[in-house]
């Protein structure tokens, strides 16, 4: 833990794609949003702890 | 005269036309019908984890206020002296990124649900004015750090702020003012929208697919 | 209306063959389809436990970055050309500051927006006269006898030529080696050279912050003028620079070191590094009066014809409700879709 908060206090990582740049950090958040997004698409919902199917119809 | 009259017209001395008490009960009823508040049941296309996102934007924010508030008992700078207190500014700086993150997923979810359809324009308006709002509340919270990264960023941002003119009432040069826009202003206003959004959200019920009928 | 939440549905119609369904002109009531348990209560609060556990995860192995911030006396230890220099260009009137305009002074018109003086109509609200940045510290500290002198013949001066001698001081400050005062080359710059030297002492000596931000309250908070006077400077940037936080490197949104900043700013941040914007004398407000028109339409982004259609033409929406769609599957279309209701009141 120690050495990853090193890690972050270091001087910044920055990437570049021409006139584009963005911070190492900043990439990976909007990235990790994407994945997490992705991911809320395609894994099925089935039965969560707070969503139950009782065949889907109560008369 | 029936008994039944007279039960009646009990009733109505009891229940005077113009009880103010009555008329906000009533509206509030018309707003979000009893039932419809916290319903037990959903209907049956809320079937993707999407739908969780919202919900985690709201568990986010109580953990953004609460970190704030155990920051504010210390006061402004104990943060800086203090390594309890520096954790608690690590567990606000983590949950605001975590809410930003699952807001903006949750306003992609909505997006490409259409969401706003059936009358649900207001509770879209009133998720992006959530938004904006939050992006402002974290920008005076970078400014109220009292460190170097908020010396430079109200040097920078005096000048946007300024260029439309608004810079004297809202003076980001002042970390006075800023500190109490961001504890006090802006949070109530963000709790204000936030409750508006989720009473609309319930009012409606959950958007239907895209396509669906009547009925199915 | 009570009963909706837990309305009874009715079975999904089937759709015969050769009849299909009249394609929904309008979205269906929420509350009157089929229904399933769903606790929303135990929903919340297991969001609320994965986000405070996720958060203490994120606190603890990450931490959060803390810069400590410049002080008049760190910025004179580090660059005490570059304060002998911001002291010149405020007596000069050359400095950022002083060269403002609203709502400190009325030095420039200020940014304006498709030629609307905006900062212009905000007003000189917090008058700000940058030499007094610079000659109030040095009258309320115990000055030496030369820096009283100093400041007499400053007083005693015309106005312009109190601007000469700054003048003169700043171009040759900026001509000797490093800024070096020490190097100038001699001149007439009058009581300048002894003022700026003096104002460099003062804020070795620990004492610029309170006298810049108090301004006679015994509680100071409003820092206006000492940001002022330290962003007129140089150090300040190039400190930020070296973080990455520079205006031109996408610098709004950054943190320093390597912590992830304000990535929602990316697009307001964005506008700055392009054309024509990059290159504007009115970039603020140029971009300000953008990100509010866009802003505007995100909010009414349901009312804008194209726009509000294109997630019933992107199919991300079958994705989502896939389990519904299976059990749901579309009519074919014989003949052309009416107005198929995206539009928020239908």
């Amino acid at each position: 833990m120690v050495r990853a908060a090193a890690v972050m206090a270091a001087s910044p990582h920055v990437v570049h794609w021409g006139w584009f740049r963005i911070e190492l950090a900043n990439l990976l958040i909007i990235l990790a949003m994407v994945v997490v997004f992705v991911i809320a698409m395609v894994v099925p919902f089935g039965r969560s702890a707070w969503a139950r199917d009782d065949s889907g119809d109560r008369p | 005269m029936s008994g039944a009259g007279a039960a009646a017209r009990r009733e109505t001395a009891r229940r005077p036309a113009d009880s103010w008490t009555r008329a906000l009960r009533e509206r509030i009823e018309r707003t979000v019908p009893p039932g419809q508040a916290l319903p037990d049941r959903q209907p049956v296309f809320v079937s993707s984890w999407i739908y969780v996102f919202g919900v985690l934007t709201v568990a986010s924010l109580v953990v953004v206020v609460a970190t704030g508030c155990v920051l504010a008992v210390g006061g402004v700078a104990w943060w800086h002296v203090s390594s309890l207190g520096h954790f608690v500014n690590s567990l606000h700086l983590w949950s605001v990124e975590l809410f930003f993150g699952f807001m903006v997923i949750h306003l992609w979810g909505k997006f490409w649900m259409a969401a706003w359809r059936g009358g649900r324009l207001l509770t879209w308006v009133t998720g992006v004015i959530a938004f904006v709002t939050s992006i402002g509340t974290a920008f005076t919270g970078y400014l109220s750090q009292s460190n170097f990264d908020s010396q430079w960023i109200s040097a920078e941002a005096k000048d946007g702020i300024n260029a439309i003119g608004v810079g004297a009432w809202f003076n980001v040069l002042n970390p006075g003012q800023m500190l109490l826009w961001h504890v006090v202003l802006l949070p109530l206003a963000i709790g204000l929208i936030t409750v508006l959004h989720v009473v609309l959200v319930r009012r409606h019920g959950v958007v239907p697919p895209i396509d669906a009928r009547d009925g199915e | 209306m009570s009963e909706v939440a837990t309305h009874t549905p009715t079975r999904p119609r089937q759709t015969r063959p050769g009849r299909p369904h009249p394609v929904a002109t309008r979205t269906p009531d929420s509350h009157s389809f089929a229904t399933r348990p769903y606790d929303l209560v135990k929903e919340f609060v297991v969001a609320l436990a994965v986000v405070a556990l996720l958060t203490a995860a994120l606190a603890a192995v990450f931490s959060s970055p803390d810069e400590r911030s410049i002080t008049m006396s760190g910025w004179a230890q580090a660059a005490p050309a570059d304060v002998v220099a911001t002291a010149t260009s405020e007596l000069a009137g050359t400095s950022v500051s002083a060269t403002y305009g609203a709502p400190y002074n009325t030095a420039s018109e200020g940014q304006k927006v498709l030629g609307i003086p905006l900062q212009k109509w905000g007003g000189v609200r917090i008058p700000v006269d940058s030499a007094a940045l610079v000659l109030d510290p040095l009258t309320r500290a115990a000055a030496d006898a030369p820096t009283k002198a100093a400041l007499a013949a400053w007083r005693s001066a015309p106005a312009g030529t109190r601007t000469a001698w700054a003048t003169a001081y700043g171009d040759a400050l900026a001509k000797a080696p490093d800024g070096n005062p020490a190097a100038v080359a001699s001149g007439s710059y009058g009581p300048v050279p002894v003022l700026a030297q003096s104002f460099l002492a003062v804020a070795r000596s620990g004492g610029l912050e309170g006298q810049l931000a108090a301004s006679g309250n015994f509680y100071g908070g409003d820092q206006t003028r000492t940001i002022l006077l330290l962003s007129d400077g140089a150090y300040l940037e190039d400190t930020a620079r070296a973080q990455q936080l520079g205006g031109d490197q996408w610098g709004m949104m950054n943190e320093t070191g390597n912590y992830p900043g304000q990535p929602w700013m990316w697009l307001y941040t964005f506008w700055y590094q392009v054309a024509p914007f990059s290159t504007s004398d009115n970039a603020d407000a140029q971009v300000w009066g953008l990100m509010m028109v866009l802003t505007l339409g995100l909010m009414f982004l349901p009312l804008i014809p194209g726009l509000r259609d294109v997630p019933r033409l992107v199919p991300v929406h079958r994705l989502i409700w896939r389990d519904w769609y299976r059990e749901h599957p579309p009519v074919r279309r014989d003949r052309p879709a009416p107005k198929t209701g995206d539009e928020p009141g239908r």
